[in-house]
C-alpha cells in the first residue's frame, strides 16, 4: 500500500467507526485492551475521588508499612500512602503520555499536510529536516534535552513530543500528496480558495481519522519512554508522584519492601499493555490487507 | 526499551524508505545514489546534533566549574577553573573550536575524570557491545522461531499465547523488568550476581578484544569465562525480552503476508508437501524483513542499555553517560550523542543496502 494513496476512514467503503466497533467486538484481546484503557482513563480523571489519602500527606510514624487494610499498597519512606501516590502517579504519567502524543500529532499533521500541499522547494526543505530529525537516536537526544532544559515533567513532554513530530509529518505529507490531486481540492483552488482554507477544509479534515489511529498506537511507547526518563531522574521531581519516579525511589527498598517499586511498575505494564492491544486492534481493522479476506 | 516510542509502529515506513521512488536505473547506480544521499545525511546529522547538544548543554543553568571544584571552593578557584576549561569564552568561539577538534577526532576531556573522552569511551565500549550482541543473538534465536510458529498456527491457541506474550514484552518497561529480575534472582533466591561484569575476587582477562567472554576463552581462563557469563545473564535477559516482543510481531506478520502470496497457493496446488513449502518457499522470502528487525533491535537496545547499565552497575558507555548527565559533564554528553547518532545513521544505511541486495523486487523496481 503506497503511502501516496490516501486511505482514510472517510474514503474506505466500509462504514467508518461503526464498522470498527463491529470488528473490535469480536476480538477478546482488543476488548481487554479497551477495558484497560477506559479503566486507566477513569482512574486518571477521578484520582482525587479515588485516592484514599492525600498523596503528599507526610506521617513519619507510618514509615514503610507493608500493605494492609488501611494502606492497600503500604506506605513510603516518609509515611505517605502508596496507593494514593500510585493513583496520582498514573494520572501524571498518562497526562505526560497524552501530552507527548498531542504535541507530536498536532505539529506533525500540520507540518506534513502543509509540506505536501505546498510542494516544491518548501516541501523539499521540510522533508530534509524531517529526515535529519528521524535519523537522530531519539531517546539519547531526549536525554540530552531534558538534562539541559532542567528535569521536569513539562520539559520531558516537550522533548519527547518534538522528537515524535517527524513520524507524523511523513505520514501526513504522504497523504496530503494524494489528497491535493483530488478533484474537489483542484476545484476549490480553481475557485480561489486560499491555501489555509484548503489546508483546513480539505486536507487536515481528511487526515484526521488516520492520524488519530496512528496516535493511538503511539501512546504506549510515549508512556514507557516518559516513565524511563523519569526513572533515571530526568522527569518528575520530588515530591511529585509519577510512576517512573516512584519505581526509582522504591528501588532503594527493594530487598525488604519489594511492593514499593513492583506495584507502580505493574501499573505501567498494564496501562502500556492496554494501549498496545487497543492500538493493534484498531490497526488490524483498518489494514486493507487483513480486511480483504 | 528506552525505545523511541514509535519504533515498532513505523516499521512500515522504514520499509518504504528502502524503496527508491523513481526511474529505472541499474543496481549499481541506485546503490551509489543511496550511499551518497546517506553520507550527505550523515554530515547533516553530525553537524545538527553537535549544534543542538552544544547549544542546550551550554545554556544550562548549572555551572560545571562549580560542580567540579566542590561547594567549598572559593570564587577565585572556580573562576580559574572556568577559564582553564574555556567556559568563559563566548558561545560561538567555544562551538567553533569544538567543531575544529571534532573534525580532528578529538572529543575533548571529561570534566569529571580529566581523561580524554575518547579514551574513556574506548575503554567502556566493549562492555556495552558485548552485552548488546549477546542480547541481540538471544532475541533473534528465540524471537524468529516463535514468530514463525505463531504465523503457521495462526488463530490457534499457541498463536494467541505467543501474541499475548509478545505484546506483554513490548509493554514492559525495561528498567522495571531489570528490578524484578534482580529482586528474584539476586535478592530472593541468590542465584545470580546483579552488578558489574565480574565478581570482586576475579581479575579481568588480558585485554585482547575487550569482550570478557572472548578474551577469557582466548587466554584459556575458564573460571573468568564462567564468572563473566553469569554476570551477563540478568542484563542480557532484560535487554532481550524487550526486543523479542517486536521481533516476534514482525516475523509473524511478514510470514503471514508471504503465506498469502499466490506462489504459495500455486505450490500447494501442485501438491508440494507442507513442510517443503514452509521451509523452501515461504521462509526465505519472509526472512527479508529480518534485516530491518536487526537494525531496529540494535537501536532499541542502545536506548535500553543506557538505563539497564545504570541498574546493573554495568561499566559500559550507558552508565557512563547517565553519570555524565547528572554531573553536567558536557564533553562526555556531546561525544556520546554525536557518536551514537553517527552509528545510528550508519546502521540505517547498512539496513537499507542489505534490503536492496536481498530483495530482488526492490532491486528490479529501483
Amino acid at each position: 500500500m503506497p503511502l501516496d494513496t490516501p486511505v482514510t476512514l472517510a474514503s474506505s467503503n466500509v462504514g467508518g467507526w461503526s464498522y470498527i466497533w463491529y470488528q473490535i467486538r469480536h476480538s477478546p484481546l482488543v476488548i481487554l485492551g479497551l477495558a484497560i484503557v477506559v479503566a486507566m482513563l477513569a482512574i486518571a480523571l477521578l484520582a482525587p475521588l479515588l485516592a484514599p489519602y492525600d498523596p503528599y500527606a507526610v506521617s513519619l510514624d507510618d514509615r514503610l508499612l507493608p500493605p494492609s487494610a488501611a494502606h492497600w499498597a503500604g506506605t513510603d519512606e516518609i509515611g505517605r500512602d502508596l496507593l494514593s501516590r500510585i493513583i496520582y502517579g498514573a494520572r501524571a504519567s498518562l497526562a505526560v503520555a497524552l501530552a507527548i502524543v498531542t504535541i507530536a500529532a498536532s505539529l506533525g499533521t500540520l507540518l506534513g499536510s502543509f509540506s505536501g500541499l505546498a510542494g516544491g522547494r518548501i516541501d523539499a526543505v521540510i522533508m530534509r529536516l524531517t529526515d535529519t530529525v528521524m535519523a537522530l537516536p531519539g531517546l539519547v537526544i531526549a536525554l540530552a534535552m531534558t538534562a539541559a532544559l532542567g528535569p521536569s515533567l513539562v520539559n520531558l513532554a516537550l522533548a519527547l513530543g518534538i522528537l515524535g513530530v517527524p513520524f507524523y509529518t511523513r505520514l501526513a505529507r504522504g497523504q496530503a500528496l494524494g489528497l491535493r490531486q483530488m478533484q474537489y481540492v483542484l476545484a476549490s483552488r480553481a475557485m480561489g480558495a486560499s491555501t489555509s482554507y484548503v489546508l483546513r477544509r480539505h486536507i487536515v479534515s481528511n487526515l484526521l481519522s488516520t492520524m488519530v489511529v496512528f496516535a493511538s498506537m503511539h501512546i504506549s511507547g510515549a508512556l514507557l519512554a516518559a516513565a524511563a526518563l523519569s526513572f533515571i531522574g530526568l522527569g518528575a521531581q520530588p515530591p511529585t508522584a509519577e510512576l517512573g519516579a516512584l519505581i526509582n525511589v522504591g528501588r532503594a527498598y527493594i530487598q525488604d519492601e519489594w511492593w514499593y517499586s513492583l506495584i507502580p511498575g505493574l501499573v505501567v505494564v498494564v496501562s502500556a499493555l492496554g494501549f498496545n492491544l487497543l492500538g493493534d486492534g484498531i490497526r488490524d481493522v483498518l489494514d486493507p490487507k487483513s480486511r480483504k479476506k | 526499551m528506552l525505545q523511541l516510542p514509535a519504533h515498532q509502529l513505523f516499521i512500515s515506513i522504514t520499509k518504504f524508505r528502502a524503496q527508491p521512488r523513481t526511474g529505472i536505473a541499474r543496481r549499481g547506480g541506485v546503490l551509489a545514489r543511496v550511499i551518497i544521499q546517506r553520507l550527505a545525511l550523515l554530515i547533516l546529522v553530525v553537524f545538527g546534533v553537535s549544534l543542538i547538544t552544544f547549544l542546550i548543554s551550554h545554556t544550562v543553568p548549572g555551572d560545571p566549574a562549580r560542580l567540579m571544584a566542590g561547594p567549598r571552593a572559593s570564587a577565585e578557584t572556580v573562576d580559574a577553573l572556568r577559564h582553564e576549561l574555556g567556559l568563559d569564552r563566548p558561545l560561538y568561539a567555544q562551538y567553533t573550536s569544538y567543531v575544529g577538534q571534532l573534525l580532528g577526532g578529538d572529543f575533548g576531556k571529561s570534566i569529571q575524570t580529566g581523561r580524554p573522552v575518547s579514551d574513556d569511551l574506548f575503554r567502556r565500549f566493549p562492555a556495552t557491545i558485548e552485552l548488546m550482541l549477546l542480547a541481540l543473538l538471544t532475541s533473534v534465536l528465540i524471537g524468529v522461531p516463535l514468530g514463525i510458529y505463531s504465523a503457521v498456527n495462526k488463530d490457534r491457541i499457541g498463536d494467541h499465547f505467543v501474541r499475548f506474550f509478545s505484546v506483554l514484552g513490548i509493554s514492559m518497561p525495561s528498567f522495571w523488568l531489570a528490578l524484578l529480575l534482580m529482586f528474584l534472582f539476586y535478592g530472593l533466591w541468590d542465584l545470580l550476581p546483579a552488578s558489574g561484569r565480574l565478581g570482586s575476587a576475579v581479575d579481568p582477562p588480558t585485554r585482547i578484544t575487550g569482550f570478557y567472554l572472548v578474551d577469557s576463552l582466548l587466554t584459556g581462563n575458564f573460571r573468568v569465562f564462567g564468572d563473566a557469563f553469569v554476570h551477563l545473564l540478568l542484563p542480557t535477559i532484560t535487554l532481550s525480552v524487550i526486543s523479542i516482543g517486536s521481533i516476534v510481531r514482525l516475523v509473524r506478520s511478514s510470514m503471514l503476508e508471504t503465506l498469502n502470496e499466490n506462489y504459495i497457493l500455486m505450490a500447494r496446488a501442485s501438491g508440494i508437501s507442507r513442510n517443503r513449502i514452509l521451509y523452501n518457499h515461504a521462509l526465505r522470502n519472509a526472512m527479508i524483513p529480518l534485516v530491518t528487525v536487526l537494525g531496529l533491535s540494535l537501536a532499541d537496545m542502545l536506548y535500553g542499555a543506557v538505563v539497564i547499565e545504570t541498574i546493573f552497575a554495568w561499566p559500559g558507555t550507558g552508565s557512563y553517560v547517565v553519570n555524565a548527565i547528572f554531573n553536567l559533564d558536557f564533553p562526555v554528553i556531546m561525544a556520546f550523542t554525536v557518536i551514537v547518532s553517527m552509528a545510528y545513521v550508519i546502521v540505517n544505511l547498512l539496513v537499507d543496502l542489505a534490503y536492496m541486495l536481498l530483495d530482488p523486487q526492490i532491486r528490479a523496481v529501483g
